[in-house]
C-alpha cells in the first residue's frame, strides 16, 4: 500500500491567525515542507509534504493542528502583554542611565504602567526615588516608548512597529492611561 | 519540538487577568515561564484555568503565580523591572573575557581541534612581545570593571616568554586601571615544569585543562606527539589541585564528548571524581576546525549526545548522595532557573557575548568577536574580524557592524522560535555556530543541532526538578562559586 506523502488542511483565519499558522509551520520545517496559500477571504490552505519517506503524515498533521492551537494562544498572550513588557524593559534600560533611580527588588512602591490596565504593584517598603529622578525617568521612558510607537525606519515589513490599537482598534474605557500616555499613530 | 496534548480553547484566554507567559508541555504537566525567569509546573487542568484567568484568588497556586509575575492585575512593575535588570546586568558591563592566543603551535593533534594548530617547529604563528604589549593595553581599555584574561592556543605554554610577559605586564598596569583581574591558562599541561608552575601560582593564575576520561579514551581523542597525554595531565592536575587548595584560584578540567565517549559515561564521571574535581562539564562537539573533517568518525546526532547526557546526569545525581559534584552546563542553566542571577556564561545568554562580553586577540594582533570567530579565521573565513591591536580604536572594534549583526542575531527576541520558547529566559544561541552549521548567523532552530541539545538538556533538567530531592542537590550546585567559564579549544 502506498501512503500519501502530502495532504492539505484548510483554516479559518478568524479562528487561527495567519501569524500562528506560519509559526506552527516553521516548527515542522525539519520534517515537512509546508506551503501556505490564501483560499479566498478569511481562509488559508496549508499543504504538508513529508520530507522523508516512511514518516507518518497523519500523525504529523495531528501534531500540526495541536501546535497551531498552541501558537494561536502564544500569539494572543504576546499581543495582550506587549505594552507591559515594553514598559518594563524600557524602564530597566533607561534606569541604568540614571543610576540613582535603579529600583530594588524589595524597594519602591509600584508604579503604574502608562498604557495598560494592570495596576500598581503589590507594594514594597515604600521608599521611592526622588521626584526629580522620577520625572527624568518618566520623561525618558515616554520618549523611548514614543520612538517605539513611531518606528525608526521607513519600512516595517514585519509589522512590529504597529501598535495593538492600530491593528485591532483601541479598547474603550481603559483606566490608568494618565501620565506618560503614548499617542497611537 | 511539538507539544502534542489535549488542548484548551485559545479563545478563552483572559487578557485582563493572565500575564505574559511562555509554555511547553512536559509529560503530563505544562511548564510556564516568563521574562523574569520564573517558572511553574501546572497540570493540564490548572493550565486551562490559569489561561482563562479563573484561578481561585485565595488558592496557594494563585499566590505563587502572582508572586512570580504571572498574574496580570497583580504585577509589581518596580520589582519586575529590578529582576529583569538584575538578570540582564551583563548588558551594562562590556567585554569581560579577553582571550589571548599567544601561539598556534601545539604538541597535540586532538581529533576535534577547533584551533587548527600548527607544528611545534612553526614559530611564525607565535605572538611577539610587541604585539603582546598592545594586547594588554587594549584589554585594559574595556568598559567592564572586571577582566578575565585567558591564554589560549595552540598550546600557550609553547610561547612561555609571551605568557609570562603578559602576566607581569597586566598585573603591573592594572594597579592603575583598577580592574578586578582574573588570569586563566587553558593548557594541556604537558609543557609545564616546576619553575613555570611557581611563577603561575605566585601570580594567582587559574588553570583549565582537558581530561576526556580514562587513559585509553583520553589518548584516543587527544593524540600527543610526545607519548601519553593522560599520564602527564593527571599528574599535573593532582599537583596543582593540591597546591591551590583553599586558594581563590585553582584548576578545573573540561571534557569534550566524542562518539568514543558515548558508551562510557560512568568511567568518565568516575575519573573526575577520583581526581577530586569539583565537577564535570559535559560539552558536545562543535563543527569547527578539525572536527569538521573528522565528524564522520567522532561526531554524532543531537539525540545521541542527549542520551549520553541523561545517563551521565543520572549517575552524577547518584554521586551527589555521597559528595557535592556538579555538572557545569546544568549549573549554568540552574542558576538562571532557580535564582534571579545570570552567571554570564557568554555562549548561553541573549545577546551572546561576541565582542560585547568577550573579545579574542589572535597571535598577530587581529581582534575577533569571540574565540569561535577566531577559529573561523583559521578556516579562511575572516567574517568575524573586527580590528587589530595595531590600528583603529577599542571603540571602533566593539561598535563594528559585524558586532551589531551578531548582537541582533543572538538576541532571542529576534529568533522566530526562540522568542516564544519556554526556555528563552535560560538559553542562548551562537551565531557563529549557526553560520558554520547552517550558513546563516540567524540559524534555523528546528533543525539546529545546538538548539536540539539545549532543548533536550533543559527538558531533562526540568523533569528532574519535579523531584524535590533533585532540587535540593541542584540548589547546592548553584551556591557553588560561579566563576568565568574557561574554554578548552585543543
Amino acid at each position: 500500500m502506498t501512503r500519501s506523502r502530502e495532504l492539505s488542511l484548510k483554516f479559518d483565519t478568524s479562528v487561527y491567525p495567519l501569524d500562528a499558522i506560519q509559526a506552527a509551520s516553521y516548527t515542522f520545517t525539519d520534517r515537512l515542507s509546508v506551503r501556505i496559500e490564501r483560499k479566498g477571504k478569511g481562509a488559508v490552505s496549508v499543504r504538508l509534504i513529508l520530507k522523508a519517506a516512511g514518516g507518518d503524515l497523519e500523525a504529523l498533521s495531528g501534531e500540526f493542528e495541536n501546535e497551531l492551537l498552541h501558537e494561536t494562544l502564544r500569539l494572543k498572550v504576546s499581543l495582550a502583554n506587549q505594552k507591559i513588557r515594553e514598559f518594563i524593559v524600557t524602564k530597566a534600560l533607561v534606569s541604568a542611565q540614571v543610576p540613582s533611580a535603579i529600583p530594588s527588588i524589595s524597594g519602591e512602591a509600584g508604579q503604574p504602567c502608562p498604557d495598560c490596565e494592570a495596576g500598581a504593584g503589590s507594594g514594597g517598603s515604600g521608599a521611592t526615588a526622588s521626584p526629580a529622578v522620577d520625572a527624568e525617568l518618566e520623561k525618558e521612558i515616554a520618549k523611548l516608548l514614543t520612538e517605539i510607537e513611531k518606528g525608526g525606519g521607513a519600512e516595517d515589513p514585519l509589522g512590529v512597529a504597529v501598535s495593538w490599537e492600530d491593528k485591532y482598534g483601541a479598547k474603550a474605557g481603559k483606566k490608568g492611561r494618565g501620565e506618560g500616555k503614548v499617542k497611537s499613530k | 519540538m511539538s507539544d502534542s496534548a489535549e488542548l484548551l480553547d485559545p479563545s478563552k484566554f483572559n487578557a485582563e487577568k493572565t500575564g505574559f507567559f511562555r509554555f511547553r508541555r512536559l509529560g503530563d504537566s505544562y511548564l510556564i515561564t516568563n521574562d523574569y525567569g520564573r517558572h511553574r509546573f501546572l497540570s493540564a487542568a490548572e493550565f486551562q484555568v490559569f489561561v482563562e484567568g479563573a484561578l481561585d484568588e485565595k488558592s496557594a497556586l494563585y499566590t505563587k503565580l502572582a508572586q512570580d509575575g504571572f498574574i496580570r492585575d497583580r504585577m509589581d512593575f518596580e520589582a519586575l523591572t529590578a529582576v529583569w535588570k538584575g538578570r540582564n546586568r551583563f548588558l551594562w558591563m562590556g567585554p569581560s573575557l579577553h582571550i589571548v592566543v599567544v601561539t598556534l603551535r601545539c604538541n597535540h593533534r586532538c581529533l576535534y581541534c577547533q584551533a587548527n594548530s600548527v607544528s611545534m617547529k612553526d614559530t611564525s604563528c607565535d605572538m611577539s612581545l610587541e604585539t603582546a604589549d598592545k594586547v594588554v593595553d587594549r584589554v585594559l581599555e574595556t568598559t567592564s570593571p572586571s577582566v578575565t584574561l585567558e591564554f589560549q592556543g595552540g598550546e600557550p605554554l609553547a610561547n612561555w616568554p609571551v605568557v609570562s610577559h603578559i602576566i607581569e605586564s597586566i598585573r603591573r598596569k592594572n594597579r592603575k586601571a583598577g580592574k578586578s583581574l582574573w588570569i586563566n591558562l587553558v593548557s594541556n599541561l604537558t609543557l609545564l615544569d616546576e619553575e613555570k608552575l611557581d611563577f603561575l601560582l605566585k601570580n594567582e593564575v587559574n588553570f583549565c585543562t582537558s581530561i576526556d576520561g580514562p587513559a585509553d579514551l583520553h589518548d584516543k581523542n587527544r593524540v600527543f606527539v610526545g607519548g601519553t597525554s593522560h599520564a602527564d595531565v593527571v599528574r599535573w592536575f593532582k599537583r596543582i589541585h593540591k597546591r591551590t587548595a583553599k586558594k581563590a584560584f585553582r584548576i578545573d578540567a573540561l571534557l569534550t564528548v566524542t562518539r568514543y565517549s558515548l558508551p562510557r559515561h560512568k568511567e568518565i564521571v568516575d575519573q573526575y571524581v577520583a581526581l577530586g574535581a569539583r565537577g564535570i562539564f559535559l560539552r558536545p562537539l562543535s563543527r569547527l576546525g578539525l572536527a569538521r573533517e573528522t565528524w564522520d568518525k567522532i561526531g554524532y546526532e543531537a539525540d545521541q549526545f542527549l542520551e549520553f547526557y541523561r545517563r551521565s546526569l543520572d549517575y552524577i545525581l547518584e554521586v551527589n548522595k555521597k559528595k557535592n559534584f556538579i555538572e557545569r552546563s546544568a549549573s549554568i542553566y540552574l542558576a538562571k532557573i532557580l535564582s534571579d542571577q545570570d552567571p554570564n556564561f557568554l555562549d548561553t545568554r541573549s545577546p551572546c557575548g561576541a565582542a560585547i562580553g568577550q573579545i579574542a586577540y589572535n597571535f598577530d594582533g587581529g581582534i575577533y568577536t569571540c574565540d569561535e570567530g577566531r577559529m573561523l579565521s583559521r578556516m579562511g573565513d575572516e567574517s568575524f574580524r573586527i580590528g587589530s591591536v595595531s590600528e583603529g580604536s577599542y571603540q571602533e572594534a566593539v561598535s563594528h557592524p559585524t558586532v551589531r549583526a551578531i548582537s541582533v542575531a543572538s538576541t532571542l527576541d529576534n529568533q522566530v522560535k526562540c522568542s516564544s520558547c519556554a526556555y528563552k529566559p535560560y538559553c542562548g544561541v551562537c551565531p557563529i555556530q549557526c553560520y558554520a552549521e547552517q550558513g546563516d548567523i540567524m540559524g534555523r532552530m528546528p533543525t539546529n543541532s545546538r538548539c536540539r541539545i539545549s532543548m533536550g538538556t533543559l527538558d531533562y533538567l526540568f523533569e528532574k526538578l519535579k523531584d524535590p530531592k533533585n532540587e535540593t542537590i541542584f540548589r547546592r550546585w548553584i551556591r557553588t562559586r560561579q566563576d568565568p567559564v574557561l574554554y578548552q579549544r585543543q
